[in-house]
C-alpha cells in the first residue's frame, strides 16, 4: 500500500524553519508554499500521515504549530453573477478568504452576463474556465425564488462539484437543480460578514466544503493520479528555474488531479513536458499539459493510474 | 419631522425583508443620509422583477451663497483696498476658499486666520456684492445625487430599468428587469403620498422594527 498523505500548515518563526523543510523533504513530504511575514512563516504542506508527529514534535521545540489544513491541494473557483457591487466585496470576497483559511487556493470569477432574473447566463469561455478547478462556490444572493427558479442556468455546463451560498437559511441543496451543497446565511451583504452569526456560516460553509473534498479524495483513492501532484509540482519547480521568475502571488497552485504553472504556455509547454521523474519517464507520459483559460499559463493534468497503467 | 422616524422594507418573505432592510441601513449608513431622511418605504416582490422606494426628506438646504457662510466688510491696508471676510459657518471653507483662489487668485487671498480671509481687489465696494452673492454650494444638488446612489446601491441586481424622480421633498424610485408600467410609478407616488400623511404610534414604531410581509402592491 502506498504512502498516504495529510495536509498541513505550519505556522511559527522564521528561526530554524529551513530544519523543518530538511525534515519534511527526508521523510519524504513535499513543501507546497511558503510565505515570509516579517518574522513568522506559513507552510503549507503534504506530510506523510505515518511520520506527520515527528515534524509536530520539532514544531512545538520552535514554538511553532502544525495545524490541519484539509483544503491544502485544493484550487476552489469562487463565482458571483457579476463583479457589481451587490455581490462585491461582500460576501463573494470574504468567502473567497474564508475558505483559504483552510489551505484552499481561490479564484474569484464575475461572470459577463449572469445578473438577474431573466438574463442570468454563462458563456464557453467561462464555464471552461470554471471546470479548470478541483470546485465551485457560486456565491448567490438573498432570493429564494431566484435561487431555486432562476440561477441554476448558471451551472449548465459545470462539471466539477457545485457548492451554493444564498440568504435563505431554509433551503437545501436538493431543491437547487444542479447543486450539490447548499450552504445558508451567506446572501447579500453591504457590509464585512464579521457578526457571530454570519461567522458562523462562514465556518459551516468551510465544514461542507471540507466535507466535500474529503468525499472527492475517497473517490479518488480508488484510482489514484498516476504521480502524486505535489511530487510533479516539486521536479517541476526544481527543473524549471523560470519558475522563480514567475510574479504571480503563487507561482505553482496544487490542484486535486494536477498542478497550475504560472508561466506563458508557448514559451514555456515543452521544458514541462520534458520534466523527468527518477523512474525515467516524463511528465508528458504521466499527464495532459494544456493551455489554460487563466492567462494562457500551463495546465497540468495528471491522468489516473488506470489510464496510464502504473503509479509511480 | 424626526430623522428616519418611518423605516419600512416588505418583501414577499420576511427574512428577505430583513436583509433587504439590513443592506439600505448599511446603504444610508455608508452616505451619510440618516439625518436627510425623514420616512421611508421599500418594496421588493422579486416574482413579479418589481422594486419601489418612497422617501419623504426632511427639509433640505438650498443654494449657500458666500454671504451665507461669513460676514463681509472692506478695509483699507498696506495701499491696497481689500474684502474682509468673517467665517461664521466653517462647514464651506473649502467650497469658500476654492472660489476665491480660482477668481483671485492665490496671491491676492490671505487667509489671517482660522475666521478671516482678505482678499486684495481693485473696487473693494463693487467687489463686495459680487462675493457676497455668489453660490458656493448646492446642498440640494448633493442630496438628490446621493438620493439616486442610495436607490441604485440597494436595488436588486439585474433591475437595470429604473425612474427616479425628487419632487419637493418626495424622492422616489422604481426598478424592475421588464418595462416599467406606467401604473407602478404611480403606486410610487402614491406610496410617498401615504407615507408623508401617516401617523406616527408606538406601535407603528414596534412594527417598523420587524418588517412584515409585503402586501402586494395592486396589479395594473
Amino acid at each position: 500500500m502506498g504512502t498516504v498523505y495529510e495536509p498541513y500548515l505550519y505556522n511559527g518563526g522564521v528561526y530554524k524553519h529551513g530544519q523543518i523543510i530538511e525534515l519534511l523533504e527526508d521523510m519524504g513530504g513535499y513543501l507546497v508554499s511558503k510565505i515570509v511575514t516579517v518574522a513568522e512563516v506559513n507552510m503549507d504542506m503534504v506530510v506523510p500521515k505515518d511520520d506527520a508527529h515527528l515534524i509536530d514534535e520539532m514544531a512545538k521545540r520552535f514554538l511553532g504549530k502544525m495545524i490541519p489544513s484539509p483544503l491544502t491541494g485544493v484550487e476552489i473557483a469562487v463565482v458571483s453573477p457579476t463583479l457589481a457591487s451587490q455581490h462585491l466585496p461582500h460576501s463573494a470576497c470574504d468567502i473567497a478568504e474564508s475558505l483559504r483559511h483552510p489551505g484552499a487556493k481561490t479564484t474569484m470569477i464575475g461572470l459577463a452576463r449572469g445578473m438577474g432574473r431573466r438574463v442570468s447566463l454563462n458563456d464557453d469561455y467561462e464555464r471552461r474556465l470554471i471546470n479548470e478547478h478541483d470546485l465551485a462556490v457560486f456565491s448567490l444572493g438573498t432570493f429564494r425564488d431566484c435561487i431555486v427558479n432562476k440561477k441554476s442556468r448558471l451551472f449548465e455546463g459545470i462539471d466539477v462539484p457545485i457548492v451554493v451560498t444564498g440568504g435563505p437559511t431554509d433551503l437545501t441543496a436538493d431543491e437547487i437543480p444542479g447543486a450539490d451543497v447548499y450552504v445558508g446565511g451567506l446572501g447579500r451583504s453591504a457590509h464585512r460578514l464579521r457578526n457571530p452569526g454570519e461567522m458562523s456560516s462562514l465556518d459551516d460553509m468551510n465544514q461542507k466544503v471540507c466535507d466535500l473534498v474529503g468525499r472527492m479524495r475517497e473517490i479518488q483513492a480508488k484510482d489514484p493520479p498516476a504521480v502524486l501532484p505535489a511530487r510533479a509540482m516539486k521536479e517541476i519547480e526544481d527543473q524549471v528555474p523560470e519558475i522563480a521568475t514567475s510574479l504571480a502571488p503563487s507561482p505553482m497552485t496544487l490542484k486535486l488531479s494536477g498542478v497550475r504553472v504560472k508561466l506563458n504556455y508557448d514559451r514555456y509547454h515543452e521544458k514541462i513536458e520534458n520534466v523527468e521523474f527518477d523512474e525515467g519517464m516524463k511528465l508528458s507520459d504521466l499527464a495532459d499539459i494544456t493551455r489554460s483559460k487563466m492567462n494562457d499559463y500551463i495546465l497540468v493534468t495528471i491522468r489516473p493510474k488506470s489510464e496510464v497503467g502504473y503509479e509511480i | 419631522m424626526e430623522a428616519l422616524e418611518i423605516f419600512r422594507v416588505e418583501s414577499t418573505r420576511e427574512s428577505e425583508a430583513e436583509i433587504y432592510r439590513s443592506i439600505i441601513s448599511d446603504v444610508i449608513s455608508d452616505l451619510r443620509l440618516s439625518g436627510a431622511i425623514g420616512r421611508l418605504r421599500a418594496v421588493v416582490i422579486p416574482e413579479e422583477s418589481r422594486f419601489a422606494l418612497a422617501v419623504n426628506l426632511r427639509d433640505a438646504e438650498s443654494a449657500i451663497t458666500v454671504g451665507d457662510t461669513c460676514t463681509l466688510d472692506t478695509t483699507f491696508e498696506n495701499g491696497h483696498e481689500i474684502v474682509r471676510l468673517s467665517i461664521e459657518r466653517e462647514k464651506y471653507m473649502p467650497e469658500l476658499t476654492t472660489y476665491l483662489w480660482d477668481t483671485y487668485g492665490r496671491t491676492k487671498v490671505d487667509q489671517i486666520n482660522r475666521w478671516t480671509i482678505h482678499v486684495i481687489v481693485e473696487n473693494a465696494k463693487a467687489e463686495l456684492e459680487t462675493i457676497r452673492s455668489h453660490v458656493i454650494a448646492n446642498p440640494f444638488l448633493s442630496l438628490h445625487s446621493n438620493m439616486i446612489e442610495l436607490a441604485v446601491r440597494s436595488v436588486p441586481e439585474g433591475f437595470r430599468v429604473r425612474y427616479h424622480s425628487l419632487e419637493g421633498s418626495d424622492f422616489i424610485f422604481a426598478a424592475s428587469e421588464e418595462m416599467l408600467e406606467p401604473a407602478w410609478i404611480e403606486e410610487c407616488r402614491k406610496m410617498a403620498a401615504d407615507l408623508k400623511t401617516e401617523e406616527i404610534t408606538a406601535a407603528g414604531r414596534e412594527k417598523d422594527k420587524k418588517p412584515e410581509k409585503a402586501e402586494k402592491m395592486k396589479e395594473v
